[in-house]
């Protein structure tokens, strides 16, 4: 094995172990050979360039890719709850307008439809918020995270479908409101 | 023959039941001629509110008949199937506060009415416009609400409820936050409309300023009402 020697002779000037050594093969060296005569030595193990690109694809950015999908779900969530809570607050501002609605013969649908296209309104304006500021300031952190246009194109739908859902409960409210308080006091 | 615009007869309303039950109308009478502006008076409690929600049929009454333009819409039970399309259609509201939708502008705020009876939103729009020049404030059509003043906006209110050309309008306290000069202005567009749409308005109020304008009057209290007649009134 040519340079392994050298290699961990300058390994030990500095350090009294070793922990790695990376190997360059003469060309037409099968690494699998190499590393198979190498793992018969008594504490050492071997990894070709296909079990590292495993061990990194499988083990590392599996794991990130789950870390980050929890970060989502988390904020997914968190971000439901805020819309929610906005929505119900404004809903429940303009119940007097929303009885006078029902009182002038609005129907429910009409009612429920005004309260979705708000929420919806937010979470657009939320997306395009998000969207620009992580393409501004995604150089400037530390870890690299790829977005790709279809990326952008899910996380809008997902952010439209997380606001509907947080207007649920707006709306059942509005729906609830009766028309004859939007008479006398 | 012209069919009184609002005719009630032993109109009774009950909440609750039992030892609780509390009458809050006990057999009210009215007529309202088209074209007719009646004021309806009384003190807090008297029943002006639970009137006011029978006649728009947002509360069903206990007892009694009530007819609009000649058509039985309650004798001892509601003779319309449809009561939401009932008030879009036959009956405009008026309130204390203009109530308007603070995201649309001035001349969608009116056409929200006709939009809803399922006009074209161009022809709807077109109405507002009319309607709203009618009630001097169609230089405000493209405005948004804040825009406006507490006047305008009150006429914005009333062109809203105008819209449809409804028989009768149904005014709660429409003067309480204006000052003198504002309610007579908003109590003289009302005659005003109703001279010109034939529509007959009844105006809840406890506005002292506002009261000598009505040609008829009805009180309430404990939920019976008694007529001023004109006569009276002009003595």
């Amino acid at each position: 094995m040519p340079g392994l020697l050298e290699a961990v002779q300058a390994s030990q000037a500095s350090s009294r172990t070793v922990n790695v050594v990376m190997l360059r093969l003469a060309p037409h060296a099968d690494e699998t050979v190499v590393a198979r005569e190498i793992r018969r030595w008594k504490h050492l193990e071997a990894y070709t360039r296909a079990d590292m690109d495993e061990i990194l694809i499988a083990k590392l950015i599996a794991t990130s890719a789950k870390q980050i999908f929890m970060f989502l779900v988390i904020l997914a969530v968190v971000s439901a709850a805020i819309v929610a809570f906005i929505i119900y607050t404004m809903t429940l501002a303009k119940v007097r307008e929303i009885a006078v609605l029902k009182l002038i013969g609005a129907r429910n649908r009409t009612i429920a439809g005004m309260i979705l296209q708000q929420a919806l309104g937010l979470g657009v304006i939320g997306f395009v918020v998000g969207r620009t500021a992580a393409a501004l300031w995604a150089p400037v952190f530390p870890k690299y995270v790829l977005l790709l246009p279809g990326d952008a194109v899910i996380g809008a739908a997902l952010v439209m479908a997380i606001c509907a859902l947080a207007s649920i409960v707006a709306i059942r409210a509005a729906l609830r409101v009766d028309p004859a308080t939007a008479i006398g006091g | 023959m012209t069919h009184p615009a609002i005719e009630i007869s032993g109109l009774t309303k009950r909440y609750g039941a039992g030892d609780t039950a509390v009458e809050a109308l006990k057999g009210v009478d009215m007529v309202v001629q088209p074209g007719e502006v009646v004021g309806l008076i009384g003190p807090s409690g008297s029943g002006k509110s639970t009137l006011l929600k029978c006649l728009g049929a947002v509360i069903e009454p206990t007892a009694g008949r009530m007819a609009l333009a000649g058509e039985v819409i309650y004798d001892h039970g509601w003779k319309v199937a449809d009561l939401r399309a009932l008030r879009r259609d036959r009956i405009g509201f008026v309130f204390q506060a203009p109530y308007l939708i603070p995201f649309l502008d001035v001349t969608d705020n009116v056409a929200v009415l006709p939009m809803l009876a399922g006009e074209a939103n161009g022809k709807a729009r077109d109405r507002a416009r009319e309607m709203l020049a009618a009630l001097d404030v169609g230089h405000r059509a493209q405005a948004q609400v804040p825009q406006l003043s507490g006047g305008e906006q009150q006429r914005v209110a009333i062109a809203r409820a105008l819209v449809n050309q409804p028989p009768i309008i149904l005014a709660d306290e429409p003067t309480a936050p204006l000052d003198s000069e504002r309610a007579l202005t908003v109590i003289r567009i009302l005659n005003e409309m109703a001279q010109r749409f034939g529509t007959a308005i009844i105006v809840v109020t406890h506005d002292e300023k506002i009261i000598p304008t009505f040609r008829r009057i009805y009180h309430i209290r404990d939920g019976r009402t008694y007529e001023e007649a004109g006569e009276a009134r002009a003595a």
